[in-house]
Protein backbone atom coordinates (compact mmCIF):
# COMPACT_ATOMS: atom_id res chain seq x y z
CA UNK A 1 0.00 0.00 0.00
CA UNK A 2 3.01 2.41 0.97
CA UNK A 3 5.82 0.57 -0.96
CA UNK A 4 8.01 3.67 -2.37
CA UNK A 5 5.56 6.23 -1.16
CA UNK A 6 8.04 9.37 1.23
CA UNK A 7 10.60 6.71 0.52
CA UNK A 8 13.23 9.54 -0.31
CA UNK A 9 13.29 12.47 2.04
CA UNK A 10 12.48 14.85 -0.26
CA UNK A 11 8.64 13.82 -0.94
CA UNK A 12 8.34 13.71 3.11
CA UNK A 13 9.86 16.77 3.55
CA UNK A 14 7.38 18.55 0.74
CA UNK A 15 4.33 17.05 2.20
CA UNK A 16 5.56 17.65 5.63
CA UNK A 17 6.41 21.14 5.19
CA UNK A 18 3.05 21.96 2.86
CA UNK A 19 0.86 20.52 5.88
CA UNK A 20 2.53 22.52 8.93
CA UNK A 21 2.37 25.71 6.37
CA UNK A 22 -1.18 24.82 6.25
CA UNK A 23 -1.15 24.85 10.28
CA UNK A 24 0.35 27.93 10.69
CA UNK A 25 -1.42 29.87 8.85
CA UNK A 26 -4.73 28.80 10.21
CA UNK A 27 -2.86 29.28 13.67
CA UNK A 28 -1.90 32.75 12.79
CA UNK A 29 -5.20 34.10 11.46
CA UNK A 30 -6.52 32.05 14.71
CA UNK A 31 -3.99 35.09 16.58
CA UNK A 32 -4.84 37.51 14.88
CA UNK A 33 -9.04 37.85 15.31
CA UNK A 34 -7.28 38.35 18.89
CA UNK A 35 -5.03 41.37 18.12
CA UNK A 36 -6.75 43.28 20.60
CA UNK A 37 -5.37 40.93 23.66
CA UNK A 38 -1.54 41.71 22.77
CA UNK A 39 -2.59 45.22 23.94
CA UNK A 40 -1.03 46.70 27.23
CA UNK A 41 -4.32 45.76 29.02
CA UNK A 42 -5.14 42.72 26.92
CA UNK A 43 -4.89 38.81 27.75
CA UNK A 44 -1.86 37.99 26.08
CA UNK A 45 0.00 41.38 27.37
CA UNK A 46 3.32 41.15 26.69
CA UNK A 47 4.14 44.02 29.68
CA UNK A 48 3.05 41.16 31.65
CA UNK A 49 4.17 37.68 29.84
CA UNK A 50 7.67 39.58 29.66
CA UNK A 51 8.13 39.73 33.03
CA UNK A 52 9.36 36.00 33.85
CA UNK A 53 12.89 35.76 34.67
CA UNK A 54 14.88 33.98 31.99
CA UNK A 55 17.23 35.24 29.26
CA UNK A 56 15.54 37.70 28.51
CA UNK A 57 16.30 40.11 31.45
CA UNK A 58 19.45 41.50 29.57
CA UNK A 59 18.16 44.93 29.23
CA UNK A 60 19.37 45.47 25.42
CA UNK A 61 17.32 42.34 24.53
CA UNK A 62 14.54 42.90 26.11
CA UNK A 63 14.13 46.12 24.44
CA UNK A 64 13.83 44.82 21.44
CA UNK A 65 11.82 42.16 22.07
CA UNK A 66 9.42 44.77 23.83
CA UNK A 67 9.62 46.08 20.40
CA UNK A 68 8.86 42.93 18.90
CA UNK A 69 6.00 42.14 20.98
CA UNK A 70 4.11 44.87 21.43
CA UNK A 71 1.66 46.09 19.11
CA UNK A 72 2.18 47.01 16.26
CA UNK A 73 5.60 44.38 16.34
CA UNK A 74 3.28 41.84 17.17
CA UNK A 75 0.80 41.94 14.40
CA UNK A 76 3.68 42.37 11.90
CA UNK A 77 5.70 39.01 13.52
CA UNK A 78 1.75 37.14 13.03
CA UNK A 79 2.07 38.91 9.49
CA UNK A 80 5.36 37.62 8.51
CA UNK A 81 4.25 34.47 9.52
CA UNK A 82 1.10 33.91 7.37
CA UNK A 83 3.42 35.29 4.45
CA UNK A 84 5.88 32.26 5.33
CA UNK A 85 3.05 29.78 5.55
CA UNK A 86 1.14 30.70 2.73
CA UNK A 87 4.13 31.11 0.80
CA UNK A 88 5.53 27.42 2.07
CA UNK A 89 2.55 26.01 1.21
CA UNK A 90 2.76 27.11 -2.39
CA UNK A 91 6.15 26.04 -2.81
CA UNK A 92 5.12 22.88 -1.67
CA UNK A 93 2.46 22.30 -4.02
CA UNK A 94 4.56 24.13 -7.08
CA UNK A 95 7.55 21.93 -5.78
CA UNK A 96 9.85 25.25 -5.71
CA UNK A 97 12.46 25.95 -3.20
CA UNK A 98 11.35 25.35 0.49
CA UNK A 99 14.10 26.66 2.54
CA UNK A 100 13.40 30.61 2.88
CA UNK A 101 9.34 30.08 3.97
CA UNK A 102 10.52 27.66 6.22
CA UNK A 103 13.40 29.54 8.01
CA UNK A 104 10.84 32.44 8.17
CA UNK A 105 8.04 29.96 9.63
CA UNK A 106 10.56 28.67 11.78
CA UNK A 107 11.70 32.24 13.49
CA UNK A 108 7.98 33.53 13.58
CA UNK A 109 7.29 30.21 15.95
CA UNK A 110 9.97 30.26 17.91
CA UNK A 111 9.28 33.72 18.78
CA UNK A 112 5.58 33.34 19.08
CA UNK A 113 6.06 30.31 20.98
CA UNK A 114 8.47 32.13 24.08
CA UNK A 115 5.98 35.07 23.53
CA UNK A 116 2.73 33.46 25.32
CA UNK A 117 3.90 30.70 26.92
CA UNK A 118 0.33 30.11 28.82
CA UNK A 119 -1.76 30.62 25.41
CA UNK A 120 0.28 27.69 23.38
CA UNK A 121 -0.80 24.38 23.38
CA UNK A 122 0.94 20.95 21.44
CA UNK A 123 0.12 22.01 18.14
CA UNK A 124 2.22 25.25 18.60
CA UNK A 125 4.94 23.25 19.54
CA UNK A 126 4.54 20.47 16.76
CA UNK A 127 4.82 23.62 14.21
CA UNK A 128 7.68 24.71 15.33
CA UNK A 129 10.02 21.49 15.59
CA UNK A 130 8.64 20.32 12.16
CA UNK A 131 9.33 23.60 10.90
CA UNK A 132 13.12 24.74 12.38
CA UNK A 133 13.99 20.50 12.05
CA UNK A 134 13.15 20.91 8.24
CA UNK A 135 14.83 24.02 8.34
CA UNK A 136 18.42 22.66 9.96
CA UNK A 137 17.93 20.08 7.47
CA UNK A 138 18.20 22.49 4.54
CA UNK A 139 20.32 24.62 5.54
CA UNK A 140 23.20 21.94 6.63
CA UNK A 141 22.51 20.00 4.01
CA UNK A 142 21.03 17.18 6.13
CA UNK A 143 17.39 16.49 4.88
CA UNK A 144 17.22 13.08 5.48
CA UNK A 145 18.29 13.42 8.99
CA UNK A 146 15.94 16.00 9.73
CA UNK A 147 12.74 13.85 8.29
CA UNK A 148 14.05 10.87 10.53
CA UNK A 149 14.71 13.59 13.65
CA UNK A 150 10.93 14.34 13.01
CA UNK A 151 9.46 10.93 12.92
CA UNK A 152 11.40 9.82 15.76
CA UNK A 153 10.13 13.51 17.87
CA UNK A 154 6.09 12.42 16.94
CA UNK A 155 6.82 8.50 17.92
CA UNK A 156 8.67 10.06 20.97
CA UNK A 157 5.51 12.44 21.98
CA UNK A 158 3.13 9.79 21.62
CA UNK A 159 5.20 7.44 24.09
CA UNK A 160 6.13 10.10 26.67
CA UNK A 161 1.93 11.26 26.37
CA UNK A 162 1.10 7.29 26.89
CA UNK A 163 3.02 6.62 29.79
CA UNK A 164 2.32 9.93 31.55
CA UNK A 165 -1.16 8.57 31.31
CA UNK A 166 -0.28 5.65 32.90
CA UNK A 167 0.42 7.39 36.06
CA UNK A 168 -2.80 9.06 36.21
CA UNK A 169 -5.53 7.68 39.02
CA UNK A 170 -7.92 8.59 36.60
CA UNK A 171 -6.33 7.41 33.50
CA UNK A 172 -6.02 3.89 34.69
CA UNK A 173 -9.50 3.81 35.96
CA UNK A 174 -10.74 4.56 32.61
CA UNK A 175 -12.33 7.59 33.21
CA UNK A 176 -10.30 10.22 31.92
CA UNK A 177 -12.05 10.55 28.45
CA UNK A 178 -15.44 10.75 29.76
CA UNK A 179 -14.39 13.31 32.65
CA UNK A 180 -12.43 15.69 29.99
CA UNK A 181 -15.31 15.46 27.40
CA UNK A 182 -17.48 16.10 30.19
CA UNK A 183 -15.81 19.93 30.33
CA UNK A 184 -16.80 22.70 27.73
CA UNK A 185 -13.39 23.98 27.58
CA UNK A 186 -12.29 20.69 26.01
CA UNK A 187 -15.41 18.44 25.35
CA UNK A 188 -19.27 18.09 24.68
CA UNK A 189 -20.58 18.03 27.79
CA UNK A 190 -23.24 16.07 26.81
CA UNK A 191 -21.56 13.21 25.09
CA UNK A 192 -19.20 13.50 28.22
CA UNK A 193 -22.63 12.82 30.29
CA UNK A 194 -23.27 10.22 28.33
CA UNK A 195 -19.61 8.71 27.90
CA UNK A 196 -20.19 8.67 32.12
CA UNK A 197 -23.65 6.71 32.22
CA UNK A 198 -21.54 3.87 29.90
CA UNK A 199 -18.43 3.35 31.87
CA UNK A 200 -17.25 -0.05 29.89
CA UNK A 201 -17.77 2.36 26.26
CA UNK A 202 -15.88 5.21 28.43
CA UNK A 203 -13.05 2.93 29.59
CA UNK A 204 -12.58 1.34 25.78
CA UNK A 205 -12.18 4.88 24.72
CA UNK A 206 -9.49 5.98 26.85
CA UNK A 207 -8.06 2.86 27.18
CA UNK A 208 -7.82 3.04 23.63
CA UNK A 209 -6.07 6.88 23.65
CA UNK A 210 -3.67 5.44 26.18
CA UNK A 211 -2.72 2.18 24.31
CA UNK A 212 -2.72 4.02 21.21
CA UNK A 213 0.11 6.50 22.32
CA UNK A 214 1.92 3.79 24.29
CA UNK A 215 2.56 1.03 21.70
CA UNK A 216 2.69 4.10 18.69
CA UNK A 217 6.92 3.29 18.47
CA UNK A 218 5.64 -0.19 16.80
CA UNK A 219 4.63 1.49 14.18
CA UNK A 220 8.02 2.23 12.88
CA UNK A 221 9.49 -1.57 13.63
CA UNK A 222 6.38 -3.13 12.21
CA UNK A 223 5.52 -4.39 8.82
CA UNK A 224 3.41 -2.48 6.74
CA UNK A 225 -0.16 -3.17 8.06
CA UNK A 226 1.01 -2.04 11.65
CA UNK A 227 2.07 1.09 10.51
CA UNK A 228 -0.68 1.76 7.71
CA UNK A 229 -2.89 0.77 10.87
CA UNK A 230 -1.22 3.15 13.79
CA UNK A 231 -0.89 6.03 10.92
CA UNK A 232 -4.78 5.73 10.40
CA UNK A 233 -5.49 5.64 13.81
CA UNK A 234 -3.67 8.85 14.55
CA UNK A 235 -5.33 10.66 11.99
CA UNK A 236 -8.79 9.23 13.39
CA UNK A 237 -7.26 10.30 16.61
CA UNK A 238 -6.71 13.85 15.79
CA UNK A 239 -9.61 14.28 14.01
CA UNK A 240 -11.75 13.22 16.56
CA UNK A 241 -10.39 15.38 19.26
CA UNK A 242 -10.54 17.98 16.56
CA UNK A 243 -14.41 17.39 16.85
CA UNK A 244 -14.83 16.71 20.09
CA UNK A 245 -12.46 18.92 22.23
CA UNK A 246 -11.74 21.89 19.93
CA UNK A 247 -8.17 20.74 19.08
CA UNK A 248 -8.59 22.40 15.27
CA UNK A 249 -4.50 22.89 14.88
CA UNK A 250 -2.85 19.57 15.59
CA UNK A 251 -5.10 18.16 12.75
CA UNK A 252 -2.47 19.40 10.48
CA UNK A 253 0.34 20.08 12.88
CA UNK A 254 0.71 16.16 13.82
CA UNK A 255 -0.32 14.88 10.05
CA UNK A 256 2.75 16.44 9.22
CA UNK A 257 4.87 14.38 10.65
CA UNK A 258 3.34 11.51 9.32
CA UNK A 259 5.53 11.68 5.79
CA UNK A 260 8.48 11.58 8.14
CA UNK A 261 7.17 8.38 10.38
CA UNK A 262 6.84 6.97 6.83
CA UNK A 263 10.29 7.58 6.09
CA UNK A 264 11.77 6.89 8.93
CA UNK A 265 10.03 3.24 8.75
CA UNK A 266 11.50 2.96 5.23
CA UNK A 267 14.98 3.62 6.71
CA UNK A 268 14.83 0.94 9.79
CA UNK B 1 31.37 18.76 8.60
CA UNK B 2 27.63 20.58 8.05
CA UNK B 3 26.09 17.01 7.95
CA UNK B 4 28.26 15.64 11.32
CA UNK B 5 27.20 19.39 13.10
CA UNK B 6 22.72 18.13 11.92
CA UNK B 7 23.33 15.00 13.49
CA UNK B 8 24.78 16.09 16.34
CA UNK B 9 21.75 19.00 16.86
CA UNK B 10 19.31 16.37 16.05
CA UNK B 11 20.81 13.49 18.64
CA UNK B 12 21.05 16.43 21.45
CA UNK B 13 17.65 17.50 20.23
CA UNK B 14 15.54 13.98 20.59
CA UNK B 15 17.81 13.11 23.66
CA UNK B 16 16.79 16.53 25.40
CA UNK B 17 13.29 15.80 24.78
CA UNK B 18 13.38 12.25 26.17
CA UNK B 19 15.19 13.15 29.52
CA UNK B 20 12.67 15.85 29.98
CA UNK B 21 9.72 13.66 30.22
CA UNK B 22 11.31 11.53 32.92
CA UNK B 23 9.71 13.21 35.97
CA UNK B 24 11.62 14.92 38.93
CA UNK B 25 14.98 13.65 37.52
CA UNK B 26 18.10 15.37 37.02
CA UNK B 27 18.00 15.61 33.50
CA UNK B 28 14.86 17.09 33.32
CA UNK B 29 16.08 19.76 35.34
CA UNK B 30 18.87 20.35 33.39
CA UNK B 31 17.13 20.58 30.25
CA UNK B 32 14.14 22.95 31.70
CA UNK B 33 16.64 25.23 32.96
CA UNK B 34 18.85 25.29 29.84
CA UNK B 35 16.50 25.11 27.54
CA UNK B 36 16.24 29.40 26.94
CA UNK B 37 14.58 29.05 23.91
CA UNK B 38 11.47 26.24 24.31
CA UNK B 39 12.51 24.20 22.12
CA UNK B 40 11.97 20.85 24.30
CA UNK B 41 8.15 20.53 24.32
CA UNK B 42 6.34 18.65 27.53
CA UNK B 43 4.69 15.92 25.53
CA UNK B 44 1.97 15.44 28.84
CA UNK B 45 -1.38 16.00 26.52
CA UNK B 46 -4.07 16.07 29.93
CA UNK B 47 -1.72 13.40 31.80
CA UNK B 48 -1.32 12.27 34.22
CA UNK B 49 -4.13 14.38 35.46
CA UNK B 50 -6.88 15.44 32.91
CA UNK B 51 -7.80 18.47 33.05
CA UNK B 52 -11.93 17.44 34.22
CA UNK B 53 -12.47 20.58 35.56
CA UNK B 54 -13.80 23.99 33.50
CA UNK B 55 -11.96 27.17 35.29
CA UNK B 56 -14.12 30.53 35.54
CA UNK B 57 -12.67 33.78 35.68
CA UNK B 58 -15.08 36.08 37.48
CA UNK B 59 -14.43 39.78 37.70
CA UNK B 60 -16.28 42.88 39.04
CA UNK B 61 -15.37 46.67 39.48
CA UNK B 62 -15.76 48.92 42.11
CA UNK B 63 -16.40 52.18 40.69
CA UNK B 64 -14.94 55.56 41.21
CA UNK B 65 -18.40 56.67 43.24
CA UNK B 66 -17.12 53.65 45.14
CA UNK B 67 -20.38 51.50 44.08
CA UNK B 68 -19.05 47.61 43.42
CA UNK B 69 -20.20 46.36 40.20
CA UNK B 70 -21.60 42.55 40.09
CA UNK B 71 -18.81 39.54 39.49
CA UNK B 72 -19.21 38.80 35.39
CA UNK B 73 -17.60 35.70 33.80
CA UNK B 74 -14.87 36.92 31.67
CA UNK B 75 -14.66 34.88 28.78
CA UNK B 76 -16.55 31.60 29.72
CA UNK B 77 -16.27 28.68 27.86
CA UNK B 78 -18.66 27.66 25.34
CA UNK B 79 -18.66 25.36 22.99
CA UNK B 80 -19.11 26.20 19.17
CA UNK B 81 -20.17 24.52 16.18
CA UNK B 82 -17.27 25.54 13.94
CA UNK B 83 -14.25 24.83 16.36
CA UNK B 84 -13.23 21.54 14.38
CA UNK B 85 -11.80 24.12 12.21
CA UNK B 86 -11.66 27.64 13.42
CA UNK B 87 -11.42 27.99 17.65
CA UNK B 88 -9.62 31.38 18.06
CA UNK B 89 -11.35 31.31 21.76
CA UNK B 90 -9.23 28.30 22.63
CA UNK B 91 -6.13 30.92 23.56
CA UNK B 92 -7.77 32.75 25.97
CA UNK B 93 -9.50 29.92 27.32
CA UNK B 94 -6.46 28.22 27.42
CA UNK B 95 -4.48 31.13 29.16
CA UNK B 96 -7.18 31.24 31.96
CA UNK B 97 -7.03 27.16 32.24
CA UNK B 98 -2.55 27.13 32.53
CA UNK B 99 -2.95 30.15 34.91
CA UNK B 100 -4.85 28.57 37.48
CA UNK B 101 -3.44 24.90 37.21
CA UNK B 102 -0.26 26.94 38.12
CA UNK B 103 -2.16 28.24 40.79
CA UNK B 104 -3.22 25.36 42.28
CA UNK B 105 0.32 23.95 41.95
CA UNK B 106 1.41 26.41 44.44
CA UNK B 107 2.97 25.24 47.81
CA UNK B 108 2.20 27.63 51.30
CA UNK B 109 5.03 29.18 50.94
CA UNK B 110 4.76 30.24 47.32
CA UNK B 111 1.11 31.02 48.16
CA UNK B 112 2.11 33.66 50.42
CA UNK B 113 3.63 35.89 47.49
CA UNK B 114 0.75 34.43 44.71
CA UNK B 115 0.30 38.38 43.37
CA UNK B 116 3.49 38.44 42.50
CA UNK B 117 3.46 35.26 40.45
CA UNK B 118 2.72 35.50 36.26
CA UNK B 119 -0.55 33.39 36.73
CA UNK B 120 -1.96 35.83 39.01
CA UNK B 121 -0.79 39.01 37.14
CA UNK B 122 -2.14 37.34 33.96
CA UNK B 123 -5.50 36.96 35.91
CA UNK B 124 -5.21 40.34 37.17
CA UNK B 125 -4.89 42.32 33.58
CA UNK B 126 -6.96 39.96 31.78
CA UNK B 127 -10.12 41.14 34.41
CA UNK B 128 -8.89 44.83 34.36
CA UNK B 129 -9.13 44.37 30.70
CA UNK B 130 -12.58 44.24 30.57
CA UNK B 131 -13.78 47.33 32.70
CA UNK B 132 -13.69 50.97 31.98
CA UNK B 133 -10.68 52.42 33.01
CA UNK B 134 -12.47 55.92 33.32
CA UNK B 135 -14.89 54.60 35.22
CA UNK B 136 -13.29 51.97 37.47
CA UNK B 137 -11.10 52.61 41.19
CA UNK B 138 -9.98 49.45 41.61
CA UNK B 139 -11.18 45.33 40.41
CA UNK B 140 -11.44 42.12 42.16
CA UNK B 141 -11.49 39.02 40.75
CA UNK B 142 -12.04 35.25 41.42
CA UNK B 143 -11.47 31.76 40.49
CA UNK B 144 -14.50 29.20 40.51
CA UNK B 145 -13.93 25.91 39.02
CA UNK B 146 -16.64 23.47 37.94
CA UNK B 147 -17.08 19.86 36.93
CA UNK B 148 -18.71 16.47 37.00
CA UNK B 149 -17.63 15.45 40.15
CA UNK B 150 -18.43 18.48 41.83
CA UNK B 151 -21.65 19.16 43.23
CA UNK B 152 -20.94 22.85 43.30
CA UNK B 153 -19.01 25.16 41.54
CA UNK B 154 -15.49 25.68 43.86
CA UNK B 155 -13.67 28.84 44.56
CA UNK B 156 -10.16 28.87 43.91
CA UNK B 157 -8.68 32.30 44.50
CA UNK B 158 -10.73 35.58 45.54
CA UNK B 159 -8.52 38.24 44.54
CA UNK B 160 -8.37 41.41 46.84
CA UNK B 161 -9.42 45.14 45.10
CA UNK B 162 -6.80 46.33 42.84
CA UNK B 163 -6.50 49.55 41.92
CA UNK B 164 -7.21 50.36 37.97
CA UNK B 165 -4.80 53.23 36.17
CA UNK B 166 -7.32 55.71 35.04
Amino acid sequence: MIEGLFADPDSAIRVAAGLAGVAAAVSSFEWLTLRREFGTRGAFAWRVSGSRPNLLRRPGLSRALTRLFEPPGVIVLLGLRILSAVLLVAAALADAGLTAPLVGLALTSLALVNRDLYAIDGSDQMILIVALALSVGKLLGAESTAAIFIGAEVAAAYFIAGTAKLRGRDWRAGKAVPLILGTADYGLPSLGARLVERHRLGRLVTWSSVAFEVLFPLALIGPEPVLVGFLAAGLLFHLGTAVTMGLNVFVPAFAATYPCVIYLWHQI
Amino acid sequence: VAEALADAIFAVWLAATLAAAVDDSFGKRRVRRGDVLGLIPAWSFFAPNPGIFDYHLLARSRRRDGSVEPFSEIAPPEVTPWRSIWHPEKRVRKTIFSCCEDLRRLDDAERAGVEYTLAYLTLLTLASSRVDPADTASVQFMLLRTGAQLEQPELLVRSRFHPVAG
